[in-house]
């Protein structure tokens, strides 16, 4: 863990802690509809990231069913993963009418994934790591959030709304959990953190009461606290942030808990979407992936989770429930989900039997689902090479990076956020990740 | 060290970070008394064995005995809280508070929690006592202590390692979050792999002992950071703490980690080169013997401790035991709890091995509501128990200000907060609110100032 990046990114709230015009005045005017709805704001396209915490086993969420020409991957797999590998006939394969021979196949949890690939909505990009793999989770964490893997710097996202342009008022980007992650702090510009929707109010009520508006006023006004003490002015800014956040929400109805931590953070997300605040970019946790013992049924149990949080996402079923309606064609038209993790894991299993598990890796695949099919931008299919397993009689014993994950976010921040000044042009784009 | 007598701020900010907060009491008490008399009396912490023998029959006397987290979920959560409320109630009452916030700093640097199929409550109370024994004395003892804790055992597998396919996670974590850090990394992958090997063989018996098993040890040679180990059996995690804590990285990592932890975050960190001066004063004091009493008085006497621009964001579990200290409520409500809970801290149970965040991670309107939710908890028990905390000293009157920071236990009110406070107090005359509601008021505002938060 780099400790040294937090103070970096202390100082940097910039003189806006001064403004004292709330900015929810500006969003609850736009609400009332006193402003003209703004184009580009109607147009602009949402992205909700899904961070995959503790490090998921990428060789067992997409694995070799076959082996292909030049490269015994499947072989190499049933050798060195004897308790936690999947037989051939598990596996949901990536092949498609005329898109065929990858010999490879999603973790049988995976089964709307599945078939949104089918549908040509999922591009599975294959080794994704940067150079000089770090096999900390607190390290490799903080370089896939900031996208530096030799320098410090702020996050990725956070750095997306610094250079887009992002006023202090708007509410462009929220990162759903009880702590704001790197990812989402730029050098000036910040999301905003929230749990869920139902616990985003005040404990001593509504501002319907007139006792509780006067201390909710009054706690808005520590947003005035001087810069100079870094840390206690960033607590006063968030102080009145959470004042307006409450207020952009009040009122919103949520559906009841569907069980699933990374399901309610979906519902989250896709009322936060639906609502119409200008929210662009989401991140949200989905934790537990950290699988050196018992891997099979914790893997299993969180993909099969995660699986059924994205179904719902869209369709609005989680299972057999409806849990709201599926998304309207517009919204779904410009939003797109993507997940990663801070590392893949290693080739090879530790212990055995069903205790058996993996140690720290390297490079995995992550998956963008974008909106279904027809007029969109995202390609979906197969993207980059799949890392070298080494052969039977001697199997690697970690999976190298064969995509630069700055090239994926390259990709992203040109294509599907268009901002006008993306953060690694030295690198580039991937090819035909976007048409 | 300085020799001037102590302000009220002083007092406030010193309990504050070491202390779960200071009461009106101790800001009385230690107001225009020197710095070298504070850091004397907070050391006064007795023995070890006074410690343990206070404490040993503790999971008995609370009905702490059984395995319940997966197999009985009601049951685990029961006696988690059970667990929590008696912790949060000995902080709050301790005679050494300092000795519990070391140990609530142990726990953070030593995360270990409690997810199914790992430890269970009565592993973890095990592990509490183990730190706390530990705190002051010798942090090679502590490593030494941790390295086979049941509960350590279980949360980093370390009882699932076994000769032959060894697991490299409790390996990875003792040198990187334990004793060497990565600013920069001083260790290689292969001496994980080597470390992990060295430590096969332990298991946690039906007694929730640890127990070595010859035949899971893998009796190789192998090579850390240089040193070959090897055929020392039930011996040879020592070996690897050796060689740990031979490295110089080492007592710079845990220097900067008390410090940033209790004083402030010292810049950058870099354990090989330059540090900062206190980071290198505990550094220093810290390398002979591993002494982290020695360490511990070179914090408690530095003038970085007093400097108000050096400040600390403190964990939620520091500001509501310093509420319900410094109002005379007990720290163990369902209520309380909860909040704690809902600004992101469980003790027993941190987020990950990496412990709880540091700073402006806990600063969101995610945590500002959920610290508000605290807020209003205590407040309304304070008020509930008004007639009771009267006779030993009643809640101030809305209005008196200067009375509302002392019972809080910290200086009077300066800059934003003062004018919020009056702000507030003007408005809700002008509303005529009932002095009730300007007490809560009052009272939830300072508790939800950036002051409060950050010492």
């Amino acid at each position: 863990m780099t400790l040294s990046r937090r103070r970096f990114l202390a100082g940097t709230g910039g003189a806006a802690g001064a403004l004292m015009l709330s900015p929810w005045l500006a969003r609850a005017g736009r609400a009332a509809g006193l402003g003209a709805a703004d184009p580009a704001l109607a147009a602009r396209r949402r992205l909700v990231v899904i961070f995959l915490g503790g490090g998921n086993d990428g060789l067992n969420t997409v694995f070799p069913v076959a082996d292909v020409a030049g490269a015994a991957r499947h072989s190499v797999y049933r050798k060195v993963r004897p308790s936690i590998g999947y037989t051939p006939e598990q596996g949901l394969t990536l092949d498609r009418p005329g898109d065929v021979g990858h010999g490879l196949g999603f973790n049988p949890m995976l089964k709307n994934v599945h078939s949104m690939y089918r549908e040509g909505r999922v591009a599975v990009v294959q080794g994704v790591d940067y150079p000089n793999h770090n096999y900390s989770h607190f390290t490799s964490t903080e370089i896939w959030q900031t996208g530096e893997p030799e320098r410090t710097a702020a996050g990725w996202l956070g750095r997306h709304l610094d250079r887009a342009g992002v006023s202090e008022e708007e509410l462009r980007a929220v990162a759903i959990g009880n702590r704001l992650p790197i990812i989402m702090r730029g050098e000036d510009r910040q999301g905003v953190g929230m749990v869920d929707i139902p616990s985003t109010k005040f404990s001593d009520g509504a501002d319907t009461d007139l006792q509780s508006r006067l201390r909710h006023d009054s706690l808005a006004g520590f947003g005035g606290h001087p810069e100079a003490e870094a840390l206690r002015a960033l607590h006063g800014r968030t102080s009145r942030a959470t004042v307006d956040l409450v207020r952009d929400l009040s009122g919103t109805t949520v559906p009841a808990t569907t069980g699933s931590r990374v399901a309610d953070a979906l519902v989250t997300a896709r009322i936060l979407l639906e609502k119409d605040l200008g929210v662009e970019v989401i991140y949200l946790e989905h934790n537990g992936f950290d699988t050196h013992a018992n891997q099979r049924t914790n893997q299993e149990n969180l993909l099969r989770q995660l699986d059924d949080a994205l179904a719902m996402f869209w369709t609005g079923m989680h299972g057999t429930r409806q849990v709201f309606e599926p998304m309207s064609s517009d919204l779904a038209a410009r939003t797109m989900v993507m997940t990663f993790s801070e590392f893949g894991r290693r080739i090879g299993e530790n212990g055995a039997g069903a205790g058996a598990g993996t140690d720290h890796g390297a490079a995995s695949p992550l998956f963008l689902i974008g909106p279904p099919s027809g007029g969109s931008p995202l390609a979906g299919g197969v993207h980059g090479d799949h890392p070298d397993m080494g052969t039977p009689l001697l199997p690697a014993d970690n999976l190298a990076m064969t995509t630069d994950l700055r090239k994926v976010y390259e990709s992203v921040l040109t294509h599907w956020l268009a901002n006008p000044d993306p953060l690694y042009r030295r690198t580039g784009t991937l090819p035909g990740l976007f048409r | 060290m300085t020799a001037a007598s102590l302000t009220a701020a002083e007092v406030s900010r010193v309990f504050g970070k070491v202390a779960f907060g200071a009461t009106a009491a101790d800001l009385d008490t230690w107001t225009g008394k020197s710095q070298e008399a504070l850091a004397a009396h907070l050391l006064s912490v007795p023995s070890q064995s006074e410690v343990l023998s206070a404490q040993a029959d503790e999971p008995e006397r609370l009905a702490i005995t059984g395995a319940a987290t997966s197999a009985n979920k009601e049951s685990g959560r029961t006696q988690l809280q059970v667990a929590q409320s008696w912790w949060l109630e000995r902080m709050r009452t301790t005679r050494w508070p300092l000795l519990e916030r070391l140990t609530l700093f142990w726990h953070d640097h030593f995360a270990t929690g409690l997810s199914a199929p790992y430890p269970d409550v009565a592993m973890m109370m095990g592990q509490n006592q183990l730190l706390r024994v530990n705190a002051l004395g010798s942090f090679a003892d502590l490593v030494a202590a941790i390295t086979v804790d049941p509960a350590m055992l279980h949360w980093l597998d370390g009882a699932r390692s076994v000769k032959g396919k060894p697991n490299e996670n409790y390996a990875r974590e003792l040198l990187e979050l334990f004793t060497m850090g990565v600013s920069p990394q001083q260790f290689g992958e292969v001496d994980i792999r080597e470390a992990a090997r060295a430590l096969t063989g332990w298991v946690v018996d039906g007694q929730r002992k640890a127990a070595f098993d010859t035949r899971r040890h893998d009796p190789g040679f192998k090579t850390v950071l240089g040193r070959r180990i090897g055929d020392l059996g039930d011996r040879e995690h020592l070996a690897v703490r050796d060689a740990a804590l031979a490295t110089p990285a080492a007592a710079g990592f845990v220097a900067y980690k008390l410090v940033q932890k209790l004083v402030y975050e010292p810049g950058p960190i870099d354990v090989t080169g330059n540090a900062d001066a206190l980071v290198a004063r505990v550094r220093n004091a810290l390398r002979p013997k591993w002494d982290l009493l020695a360490a511990v008085t070179v914090i408690l006497k530095a003038p970085e401790l007093l400097d108000p621009a050096r400040q600390l964001a403190r964990q939620p579990v520091e500001q509501a035991v310093h509420a319900c200290k410094a109002l005379g409520i007990a720290a163990d409500l369902a209520t309380v709890i909860q909040a704690i809970d809902a600004m992101g801290q469980r003790l027993f149970d941190p987020p990950n091995v990496g412990g709880w965040p540091v700073d402006e991670e806990w600063i969101s309107p995610g945590t500002s509501l959920a610290r508000y939710r605290l807020a209003t908890a205590v407040e309304s028990e304070a008020r509930r128990q008004a007639d009771i905390l009267a006779v030993v000293s009643p809640l101030p009157a809305a209005g008196d200000l200067d009375g509302w920071a002392r019972r809080l236990g910290l200086a009077p009110f300066t800059g934003t907060t003062k004018s919020v406070l009056q702000g507030y107090l003007e408005s809700s005359t002008r509303n005529k609110s009932p002095e009730n509601q300007r007490q809560k008021s009052v009272m939830t505002l300072v508790m939800a100032s950036p002051e409060w938060t950050v010492m």
